[in-house]
């Protein structure tokens, strides 16, 4: 790891206002993503629990049947005064606890009770963009905006899907740019949680819903591919401009070329897994690292079992690969192999 | 790391570039100042012989599923064995000292078992699934041993506890009296002691086994395999028999978990999973307490009302224990190496 000095010398930053804005950092949720995730979940069950207090409050005190805009207006009360209560102690454990999963559930009470009398998702989806905004706008807990965030693009994601009566499979290529965007070019406002969720639960919702369903997809998937490369090849170029010689600079070109064919000849999510894989490693997420490999290994997975190509054409499509890439591999070594003795 | 002249990471560089320090357009090439240029480029390289390894496996599997059927019994042990062959051959000669002749060894196991399924196959053997698994176990261990391999020991350990599992449930629960509960606390147990055996052999300089990973994973298993039977009697559902076995089996590992993690080997992440898996069981024992003492009875407003209220207070105080917990526990762990 490089240290602050070495990195202001670096960088030509001024040490002084940078150690004042380090020490300076607020009660800042800066837990590692396995302890945000065991927290995250903990968050969904008391949301869950939450969801039906309201619910057989509102069906058995105010004799409500169904999500009005009683509900919707509770939600905005119970996430306003979440946020607040956030605000005041973010230090408390159970007070943030509470309030996050409080905040997520008022979310999706307001969704609720927008989006059930005007019998549209796009009112609940609309419903949701102000607390979502909200919920980036409060720097105090990075789970708060990914749950927040998330509810809103899944509900974005039945919108759509509801409005074309059918699914789409390549939906979830349209918000892989911007996630990528917000991590490399990312705003004074830390939106890292929103950036993963853009990245990350639109494949989820693929995954799951597609277990069930095939879906339908724009010319063959070849736009969603199309997008999701062009992303890579940007990322491709961003690292390859930091390789020093000449040589290495056309091994990386190789292998990054290599590696897009291959995930062009794969299942589109496999194209959104090597996005994911470059993102990591341009940016040095270990978090996005893991997420993005699990990925791939389901896609090449999902493959096997695609029934639209015979077995004889996927296996020569995948031996094909491997040995590109297993060239590649061995070109890579070989390069290193000759320059250490220099 | 000295407060004076702190390491840099990615939510340190957030905070610098919240404070005006960094630029949007500056922010790619400062994350590539702080990142482990060393790891990242070894992870690179993992990453494509990984992606190559995999691929073209994937399609050796394809390739002989299509044609499968066609094949003559003698082609099919022909094709196998020469692929084995060849895969522990490629290791020798490349040698286990690189990861691409480790990867061939590896390879070799995987066929090793797959020569097995065929065996069966043709020959009508008769013989129970187990003694497949426990086969293919003896067979790849001599390869476990001398590969030094983190990955391949912890295929082998699959490979067994599969093994162990299906004798348990295809002889053990059919013939002995043996629970279902007893059954899950065996699995947990025995993976238990294989995170046991790692750590004493880590201890005692098995460097290959060291990776932080294979910890990680191994308590993550044996805590969540006696967890699955200790909450289903926590929470009166399903018929795994036991309970008394299948909570102090899970308890006990809790508590040895939470000690060593803790106190001798001062692992923050191994610290999370066992307080993850602990916080589901206390909300599971929640749910039981409030459903015994009120009931989920969503025909009145009065229980509904109180057992729901209850339910997330408890699911509040919880998870904001586990919160508190892990807080705390970073606190003290900060430095400590994982």
């Amino acid at each position: 790891m490089t240290t602050l000095t070495a990195f202001c010398a670096r960088t030509g930053i001024d040490v002084a206002p940078a150690r004042e804005a380090l020490n300076a950092r607020g009660p800042y949720d800066d837990a590692p993503w396995y302890m945000q995730a065991v927290l995250g979940i903990g968050a969904w069950v008391t949301a869950v629990v939450a969801l039906a207090f309201a619910w057989v409050v509102m069906d058995m005190a105010f004799d409500v049947d169904e999500p009005n805009l009683v509900v919707a207006i509770a939600g905005a009360i119970v996430f306003a005064v979440s946020v607040r209560l956030l605000h005041h102690r973010p230090e408390g454990a159970f007070t943030a606890h509470a309030a996050v999963a409080l905040a997520t559930a008022g979310t999706l009470m307001v969704a609720a009770g927008v989006g059930v009398p005007a019998e549209s998702v796009w009112a609940a989806v609309i419903a949701t963009v102000p607390f979502a905004a909200a919920a980036v706008w409060q720097q105090r807990s990075l789970l708060l905006q990914f749950l927040v965030v998330s509810v809103t693009l899944i509900l974005l994601f039945v919108a759509i899907w509801d409005h074309w009566g059918q699914m789409t499979a390549d939906l979830p290529a349209v918000f892989v740019p911007f996630g990528v965007a917000l991590l490399l070019y990312p705003p004074m406002r830390d939106v890292r949680p929103t950036a993963l969720a853009l990245l990350v639960v639109p494949q989820l919702i693929e995954i799951l819903v597609f277990n069930f369903d095939t879906g339908w997809k724009l010319w063959f998937g070849w736009p969603a591919k199309g997008l999701l490369l062009f992303v890579f090849a940007f990322l491709v170029f961003i690292n390859w401009r930091r390789v020093g010689d000449s040589q290495a600079q056309l091994l990386a070109a190789v292998a990054a070329l290599a590696a897009a064919i291959v995930a062009f000849l794969l299942p589109t999510g496999a194209s959104a897994a090597l996005v994911l894989l470059a993102l990591a490693y341009t940016i040095g997420s270990r978090s996005l690292a893991i997420i993005g490999a699990l990925a791939e290994i389901y896609f090449i997975w999902l493959f096997y079992w695609d029934l639209q190509e015979t077995l004889l054409t996927k296996s020569v499509i995948l031996m094909s690969a491997g040995a590109i890439l297993l060239a590649c591999y061995g070109l890579l070594i070989g390069a290193m192999r000759e320059r250490r003795p220099s | 790391m000295s407060p004076a002249d702190p390491e840099l990471g990615l939510r340190e560089l957030q905070i610098l570039r919240s404070a005006g320090l960094v630029s949007a357009r500056g922010y790619a090439a400062a994350v590539s100042v702080v990142r482990d240029e060393a790891f990242w480029a070894r992870w690179g390289r993992h990453a494509l012989l990984t992606l190559g390894a995999g691929q073209f496996l994937a399609g050796v599997v394809c390739f002989f599923a299509y044609n499968w059927d066609d094949l003559s019994d003698l082609a099919k042990f022909a094709v196998i064995e020469t692929a084995l062959v060849i895969a522990a051959g490629g290791a020798l000669l490349i040698g286990l000292d690189r990861a691409f002749g480790r990867v061939l060894l590896v390879a070799a196991s995987v066929l090793t078992g797959v020569l097995l399924a065929v065996i069966g196959q043709v020959y009508q053997t008769g013989a129970d699934v187990f003694e497949l698994f426990v086969a293919w176990a003896v067979l790849i261990l001599p390869w476990v041993f001398v590969s030094r391999s983190a990955v391949h020991w912890m295929l082998w350990l699959v490979v067994a506890e599969v093994a162990l599992a299906l004798y348990a449930s295809q002889v053990l629960v059919v013939v002995s009296d043996v629970t279902s509960g007893e059954m899950w606390v065996l699995v947990g147990a025995t993976i238990a002691l294989a995170l046991a055996g790692r750590e004493f052999a880590v201890q005692y300089g098995l460097s290959w086994l060291s990776a932080h990973w294979t910890r990680l994973v191994l308590l993550f298993a044996a805590t969540v395999i006696l967890f699955i039977p200790a909450a289903a009697h926590a929470v009166d559902a399903g018929r795994f028999g036991s309970p008394a076995l299948c909570l102090a089996a899970f308890l006990l590992m809790i508590i040895a978990a939470a000690a060593l993690y803790w106190h001798l080997w001062r692992d923050f992440a191994a610290l999370v999973i066992v307080i993850a898996v602990a916080d589901a069981f206390f909300i599971c024992i929640g749910f039981r307490l409030i459903d015994e003492a009120i009931g989920f009875d969503f025909d009145d407003a009065a229980p509904a009302l109180a057992s729901l209220g209850a339910m997330i207070v408890w699911a509040i105080a919880g998870t904001g224990s586990a919160a508190l917990a892990m807080r705390r526990l970073r606190g003290t762990l900060q430095g400590a190496p994982a």
